[in-house]
């Protein structure tokens, strides 16, 4: 029946997810964050000259504009063809409409360009960026709050806190990818970590659901707790498989073939859904049964004797 | 018995198949049209292309009354893009003291992804000014009391669409001096920089109220009326937040998603199908009907907009909707593996699979709803789809997949290998 043992070796598979996380906090310190304007605020506008350009032209007019040291890289609207479009990032300057400063960097370039328009672009103020973060947080800590409530009323205190604990392991181990990879962060990036929040549960609700019901037919007298984990555990190995397999298929297929926009999305879901998977079975089973065991311990049950049943 | 079950099961899968049909292709039953489902799905603007611009009141605590100040605002922008031929433009407040504007690429005359446009269209007042021969302004456009549209007649005694204005005491004084100088001359009205008309004064104009004419439609003397008197907007307003994405690059988003929605989808089906045999058979024709109610309600809840993360949910959803038949069938074969019958494995399978199924989907569904009160725009519509695409995938799984099962019981299809038994409990 058991299989495969993991409660054993758990030190391991904790350890090697801090090591992640440390590794993750490491080139966040030396290599930094990458920022989207999501985060930063500023304008991003891509203007299409309608021909081959010089960049010290835009430089011009941005200084012009009184605009120092704003980055100006020459791209295409395909891979491949000419490079008539010139992506522009400002940052946001106190007192300055950017509705009048993009009017004006446009009008300026125009008298050189007279083809010139806006392809696209994107304005965050300091206002919205510092509102993305906060409702980030405050949506994850609720999110969390509301399930550990819910979990402990359906199951009981301990598997809460267990998988409470595999949800904030996911979203470091996510956060510490997206640093390694120096992958740019923006409000998609905070839709992927909310929405492993609800994936990676469902995980640790099958995994403990089939351990609350193996706890009533396990009894503690002949079975641990780590036994009934490690039973429960291949006995929903297959399902576990499956669906994070399924899943994994149709998001990764969409981080193939997407555009970019999508790709900034599908990217941390995709290490979410794995570290969700590895965080059901390998962070949140032992947890629980330290944290059974422990208590088990302070009420004096004694486990594997046939003195008496819990 | 088995007859009577075999037409059933044709005859779902005939009208399934057939409201697909129509789903995917649109179809037309005399007078009446039906659309393409995917085509009535209300599509963000990443999706269509476009703009949106959020903008902000300046110290909202030191305005009075602002509720109504900012419904007045957005009444005269929407004056405005109406006036201009973005009626596709929706406005909506944002908070308290915000107002969002989203204009989507307009297909036809190429116009709406340039937020520049958009600002300029709705900050600039409708500003009017009384010139006489020798360019001196007389009258300007704050210096009016008010502005209506109303018929009268004009000097040739036609019925027309004109709008009556009334001055301050202090430019009716200084327009009565004007009327008095330039008798018997033109006195030029001008709407921003453009010449509407240039009566000739025939008589001095004491009271402080006159008439614009200019072959107006009654539609355009509204519009004139309310830009003269709204002139400057209610409320001071600053751009906090605006995007735009090209129309090509909407529509590349599109196609792209869906040409790897789909092939994410065939995937899944194949695998279900090696791995399950006729429950994974099953559970995808549940999966169609799953996307295809998906559709459904996307396109009538109205206040949905799909947006590119919109379409990642779907498709994770489906991801997710194949999780509570493999927590089903896992356990079904398990029973089936105790040795159990066919249709007992069913129904103590279903029993157990559903608290695990119910417990596992209402904890993500707690994250959702999260996500919607607190997400904001693209977010929001996310949780939105995830939510809706997780309720529809519980009803399909718990259902739809469950009735099928047992149709192919009662058609008589009872070898057990076929549902996942192994070959030695056939017997």
């Amino acid at each position: 029946m058991t299989r495969f043992k993991v409660v054993s070796k758990a030190k391991y598979f904790i350890s090697a997810s801090i090591i992640v996380i440390l590794i993750g906090v490491g080139f966040g310190l030396f290599n930094g964050i990458n920022l989207g304007i999501d985060f930063t605020g500023g304008t991003l506008m891509t203007i299409e000259l309608g021909q081959e350009f010089d960049v010290a032209d835009i430089n011009e007019v941005l200084v012009a504009n009184g605009i120092k040291d704003a980055p100006v890289v020459k791209t295409s609207e395909e891979a491949g063809s000419a490079m008539t479009q010139a992506q522009i990032r400002i940052k946001n300057v106190d007192g300055v409409k950017t509705e009048e400063l993009r009017t004006a960097i446009l009008d300026g370039l125009q008298e050189k360009y007279p083809d010139a328009v806006v392809f696209d672009g994107e304005t965050i103020g300091g206002v919205t960026s510092s509102e993305i973060i906060t409702n980030a947080i405050l949506s994850v800590v609720i999110a969390s709050a509301l399930m550990l409530v819910y979990i402990w009323i359906r199951f009981e205190l301990f598997s809460g806190i267990a998988a409470v604990v595999a949800l904030v392991h996911d979203i470091l181990i996510m956060s510490s990818i997206m640093i390694i990879f120096h992958k740019q962060v923006n409000s998609p990036y905070i839709a992927a970590v909310l929405t492993i929040v609800g994936y990676s549960i469902n995980d640790t609700i099958v995994l403990f659901d089939r351990i609350r019901e193996n706890n009533r037919i396990y009894s503690h007298a002949e079975y641990t707790r780590a036994e009934v984990a490690d039973i429960s555990f291949n006995e929903t190995l297959s399902r576990t498989l499956n669906t994070s397999l399924t899943t994994l298929m149709t998001i990764t297929c969409v981080y193939i073939f997407g555009v970019d926009s999508i790709k900034e999305f599908a990217f941390p879901l995709i290490v979410g859904l794995i570290s969700g998977t590895y965080s059901s079975i390998f962070i949140a089973a032992p947890i629980w049964v330290w944290l059974m065991n422990r208590s088990l311990k302070k009420l004096g049950i004694k486990q594997k004797t046939k003195v008496k049943k819990a | 018995m088995k007859f009577r079950n075999a037409l059933l099961l044709i005859a779902i899968i005939a009208i399934v198949g057939g409201l697909i049909f129509i789903g995917i292709t649109g179809a037309h039953f005399g007078i009446y049209k039906v659309d393409p489902l995917y085509k009535q799905v209300n599509l963000g603007l990443d999706l269509t292309g476009g703009a949106y611009v959020v903008y902000e009141v300046d110290n909202p605590d030191q305005v009075d009354d602002l509720d109504s100040k900012i419904e007045g605002t957005m009444t005269v922008f929407r004056n405005r893009l109406d006036a201009k031929g973005f009626t596709e433009a929706t406005i909506a407040q944002q908070g308290t003291d915000r107002i969002r504007v989203e204009v989507p690429f307009n297909s036809e005359d190429g116009q709406g992804a340039d937020p520049n446009m958009i600002s300029e269209v709705l900050g600039k007042a409708a500003k009017l000014t009384i010139v006489t021969p020798d360019g001196d302004v007389v009258v300007e456009g704050d210096e009016m009391v008010s502005a209506v549209a109303q018929q009268g007649y004009s000097d040739t005694g036609v019925l027309q669409y004109q709008v009556a204005f009334k001055l301050s005491s202090e430019a009716a004084t200084k327009f009565a001096e004007a009327t008095q100088k330039y008798l018997g001359q033109a006195l030029s009205i001008y709407v921003d920089d453009t010449m509407i008309s240039s009566p000739t004064v025939e008589g001095v104009i004491a009271g402080g109220e006159g008439v614009i004419t200019g072959s107006f439609t009654s539609e355009e003397a509204i519009d004139l009326a309310i830009q003269i008197e709204s002139g400057a907007l209610p409320l001071e307003l600053h751009e906090i937040e605006q995007r735009s994405i090209s129309a090509t690059l909407g529509v590349d988003a599109l196609s792209k998603s869906l040409f790897a929605g789909a092939i994410g989808i065939a995937i899944l089906f194949l695998f279900m199908i090696v791995y399950y045999r006729l429950p994974g058979l099953i559970a995808d024709m549940a999966l169609v009907i799953y996307m295809f109610i998906l559709l459904l309600l996307l396109s009538t809840i109205k206040g949905i907009q799909l947006t590119l993360p919109g379409i990642a949910g779907i498709i994770l959803s489906i991801g997710m909707a194949v999780d509570a038949n493999v927590i089903i069938f896992e356990r079904f074969k398990e029973e089936l593996r105790l040795g159990k019958s066919l249709r007992t494995s069913l129904t103590s399978g279903y029993h157990k699979a559903l608290r695990t199924i119910l417990d596992s989907n209402i904890t993500t569904i707690l994250a959702a709803v999260v996500l919607m009160i607190f997400g904001k725009g693209v977010i929001k519509s996310f949780a939105y789809t995830l939510t809706l695409g997780i309720i529809v995938s519980m009803f399909t799984a718990l259902f739809v997949t469950r009735w099928f099962l047992r149709l192919f019981m009662n058609i008589g299809i009872k070898n057990k290998v076929l549902y996942g038994g192994r070959r030695v409990e056939n017997d």
